[in-house]
C-alpha cells in the first residue's frame, strides 16, 4: 500500500548510531513485524506505537505492517525508537504529510496515552544526528535541558504524539509555546547559566568543610593547577577520601564540546539523570576497591560498550581508595591510558575507543594495619607485610604518578582554626595558574604540566639558573632522569601557582616535597 | 448467539455479493467437515479461493481481521486440503482470502477483502 522512512537513533553504549526506520503499511491481516535486529524492548515499541496512536484519536491501520530497521545489521536495542517508528506508521498511512519528515530526526519513548518520554541516551543520540546533518531533532521535554546544549542544532520539544502530528500537519497550535524553533547557540556558549544547565542543588562537597591539613591542602591545589596524577599515603581517618573528594570543586568548569562528551558518557551509564542537563563540573568517580576490572576500564557485549570509571572520569577524578586492595589488573590497566587519554576496548566482536583523560588520585594506609605514621611504633605489621602491601601498587604506575604527599594525622591546633579557605577561592588561583601554562604551551599539544612530555620540558622551558643548578645537583646524587623531569613538572606548575615566569629554586624545592617518595626511594 | 450467528449469515451474503461483483464465482458455501468449516470456496480464474468472512458490528473489539490468528491460518489452509481432496477438482494454485464486514447499527456495510493472507 505504501511506504514511509524516518530518522531514527540507537546508542551503542557510547556515541549514537543513525537509523532509517522504513515502515511499510501493505494489504493483509493485520500484523506487525519489526525487521532488523530489533532488541527485545524495540520489538515491543509496536505495541506502544499502537496504543499511543489509539489513544491520540489517530488510526493505527488494520494491515500488514513491517517495520525495518536500517543498517539491519547493527543490533538495536533501548527504547528511542518508539518515536520514529510511530511518526512512519502515521505517515504511511498518510495521516501526517510524508514531506514533512524530511531533514528531521526523531528521538524518544512512547507511554501508551501518547505521551512523549525522555531516554537516556538522548544527547548521544542528538549529536549524531547532528553530525549526520539533520535539520531538526524532536524531543521529549525530560531530554531538552540536554539536547539543547548542542550548539546550531534545531531542537523541537514534544510533550506527546497528538501535539507532534500538529506540527508535522502544520496545524500545531499547542499552548505553552514548548513546541518553538529554537537556536540554542547562544545558550550553549554560555554553560554556567542558561537553559542548558542543571539548576538542581545539591550539597556540593567544598574545601571549606576541610580542617587542618595546609600541606594536602596546597598539594592538591598544584595537583589541580598542573593537571597532575596524585597518591596519598596517610593513616585511616584523617581526610584522604574527604581531600580527594573535593578535588574536582577546584578544577575548571568543562569546555562545551568535553562537557557534551561526558554528559553523553555519564547519561549512556546511566550515572546522570537525563533532567539534570549538562555535566559542566568535573566528574569524580570514586569505585570500590572490589570493583571488576571490567568496571573500571570499560567493558563491551556484543557490539555494546560499557564505559568504565576511567572513562567516566573523563576530565574528572579518578579516585580509588584503598588502592593496594585493587585487583592488579585493573591498576595495570590504568597505565596505558593515563599516558595517551583514551581506552581502546577490543573484543572478539568489536573495538571501540573510549576517552579517558581523567586525574588519577590513589590514597592508601601506609601499611596493613594502617599505623606506620611517623616513627611508626604503633604498627604491628611484619616487614614483610608492609612490603607485600606497598608492592600491590606496581612501579610502572607509580612512575607515572607526579604528586606523592604523606598526609599526616592533624594537629590539634589545626583542628582548633576553623576559618578555612573555600573552594571558589583556590579554584581562582588554579584557573589563573592554569591560563599561564596554556600561554605558555600554545601551539602545542598539551595545554596542563602534568602532561608535558620530559624531553620538551628538560629543553624547551627551563627554570631560573639558581633552580637549574638545584637539578643537575639532584640528577647527579639520587633522582633518576624520569625522577628530575616529574620534578620539573611539578615545579612549574607550582611557579605558575606563584604568578612567576619560570620556577625558582623555591619552587623546585616545593616540587621535590611534592614528590616525596613513599617506598624509600628519593624521588 | 442467535444474534452472533445471524450478524455471521448476513456478513456471508455481503461477502457473496461482493465477490460475484468482483466477477469471482462462488462454488459453494458453509462447507463443513468433522474438522471444521469454510465459510465460502470460489474461483478466480484457475485459482481456488478459500474465503474466510469475519463479520462484527462494531470495533469496539478490534478490527475484524484481526482475530485470524496464525491457529487460525493453519486450520484454513488443513481445510482447504480437505476441500481438494474431497471433491477432486484441479486447482493450480489456492489462495486463502479473508472478507471482514463491518456493519454498524446504521449505515451501509463496510467489505474489506484481504486476497493471499498467507
Amino acid at each position: 500500500m505504501s511506504l514511509a522512512e524516518v530518522w531514527g537513533v540507537v546508542t551503542t553504549g557510547i556515541a549514537g548510531v543513525m537509523v532509517k526506520v522504513e515502515v511499510d503499511v501493505a494489504q493483509g491481516l493485520p500484523s506487525v513485524g519489526v525487521v532488523g535486529l530489533a532488541g527485545a524492548s524495540v520489538t515491543e515499541a509496536r505495541w506502544r506505537a499502537r496504543s499511543a496512536i489509539g489513544n491520540i484519536g489517530a488510526t493505527w491501520p488494520a494491515a500488514r505492517i513491517t517495520i525495518g530497521l536500517s543498517p539491519a545489521d547493527l543490533p538495536k536495542g533501548g527504547t528511542s525508537l518508539d518515536l520514529p517508528i510511530a511518526v512512519g506508521v502515521l505517515a504511511a498511512t498518510s495521516q501526517i504529510p510524508r514531506s514533512s519528515l524530511r531533514d528531521s530526526t526523531f528521538i524518544g519513548e512512547l507511554g501508551l496515552d501518547g505521551s512523549v518520554r525522555g531516554v537516556d541516551g538522548a544527547l548521544a543520540a542528538a549529536i549524531a544526528a547532528h553530525r549526520h546533518g539533520v535539520g531538526s531533532v524532536f524531543i521529549a521535554p525530560a531530554n531538552a535541558r540536554q539536547v539543547h546544549a548542542i550548539p546550531g542544532l534545531r531542537v523541537r520539544v514534544i510533550r506527546d504524539l497528538g501535539q507532534l502530528i500538529g506540527i508535522l500537519r502544520g496545524t500545531d497550535d499547542a499552548p505553552g509555546g514548548q513546541g518553538d524553533w529554537s537556536e540554542c547557540t547562544d545558550e550553549g556558549a554560555n554553560l554556567t547559566s542558561g537553559p542548558g544547565v542543571s539548576s538542581v542543588v545539591q550539597h556540593e562537597a567544598d574545601f571549606s568543610e576541610i580542617r587542618g591539613h595546609p600541606f594536602a591542602r596546597f598539594a592538591l591545589e598544584v595537583v589541580a593547577a598542573g593537571g597532575h596524577h596524585c597518591s596519598m599515603i596517610g593513616p585511616p581517618g584523617v581526610g584522604k577520601s574527604m581531600l580527594a573528594s573535593r578535588l574536582p570543586t577546584i578544577l575548571p568548569d568543562l569546555p562545551l564540546d568535553i562537557a557534551l562528551e561526558v554528559t553523553s558518557l555519564a547519561s549512556l551509564s546511566g550515572q546522570w539523570p537525563t533532567e539534570r542537563g549538562i555535566v559542566y563540573r568535573p566528574l569524580l568517580q570514586a569505585p570500590h576497591h572490589s570493583s571488576s576490572s571490567a568496571a573500571i576500564l570499560g567493558t563491551s557485549r556484543g557490539r555494546q560498550v560499557f564505559p568504565g570509571a576511567l572513562s567516566l572520569a573523563h576530565h574528572g577524578v579518578l579516585f580509588l581508595d584503598e588502592a593496594p586492595e585493587f585487583s592488579r589488573p585493573s591498576l595495570e590497566g590504568l597505565r596505558q591510558p593515563m599516558e595517551s587519554g583514551v581506552i581502546t576496548i577490543m573484543r572478539a566482536a568489536a573495538s571501540a575507543t573510549l576517552p579517558a583523560r581523567f586525574q588519577l588520585v590513589l590514597a592508601s594506609n601506609p601499611c596493613p594495619c594502617g599505623l606506620a605514621v611517623g616513627r611508626g611504633d604503633a604498627c604491628t605489621c611484619t616487614a614483610m607485610a608492609r612490603r607485600r602491601y606497598a608492592e600491590r601498587i606496581s612501579g610502572p604506575l607509580l612512575d607515572r604518578i607526579d604528586v606523592r604527599m604523606t598526609v599526616p594525622k592533624p594537629s590539634t591546633a589545626d583542628l582548633a582554626n576553623p576559618k578555612q579557605e573555600a573552594s571558589a577561592e583556590i579554584r581562582a588561583r588554579v584557573l589563573e595558574a592554569r591560563s599561564r601554562a596554556e600561554h605558555r604551551y600554545r601551539g602545542e599539544p598539551w595545554s596542563l604540566n602534568g602532561h608535558v612530555p620530559g624531553a620538551a620540558l628538560r629543553q624547551r622551558w627551563r627554570p631560573t639558573d639558581e633552580a637549574e643548578a638545584l637539578v643537575r645537583s639532584l640528577e647527579r646524587s639520587a633522582a633518576s632522569l624520569r625522577g628530575t623531569d616529574r620534578i620539573l613538572r611539578i615545579a612549574w606548575s607550582v611557579a605558575d601557582l606563584a604568578g612567576a615566569d619560570q620556577p625558582s629554586a623555591e619552587h623546585v624545592a616545593s616540587a621535590m616535597v611534592l614528590r616525596g617518595g613513599h617506598r624509600g626511594e628519593t624521588t | 448467539m442467535r444474534r452472533t450467528s445471524a450478524l455471521g449469515q448476513y456478513g456471508e451474503e455481503v461477502a457473496t455479493r461482493h465477490l460475484e461483483g468482483l466477477g469471482i464465482a462462488v462454488v459453494e458455501r458453509n462447507w463443513r467437515c468433522s474438522e471444521g468449516e469454510i465459510d465460502i470456496v470460489a474461483r478466480e480464474g484457475a485459482t481456488l479461493v478459500l474465503v474466510e468472512v469475519k463479520t462484527r458490528s462494531s470495533l469496539a473489539f478490534g478490527h475484524p481481521a484481526e482475530s485470524i490468528t496464525p491457529r487460525k491460518l493453519r486450520r484454513m489452509r488443513h481445510l482447504a486440503y480437505r476441500w481438494l481432496a474431497e471433491h477432486e477438482v484441479h486447482a493450480p494454485s489456492v489462495r486463502l482470502d479473508v472478507i471482514s464486514v463491518l456493519q454498524k447499527l446504521s449505515g451501509a456495510p463496510v467489505v474489506e477483502h484481504l486476497r493471499g493472507v498467507e
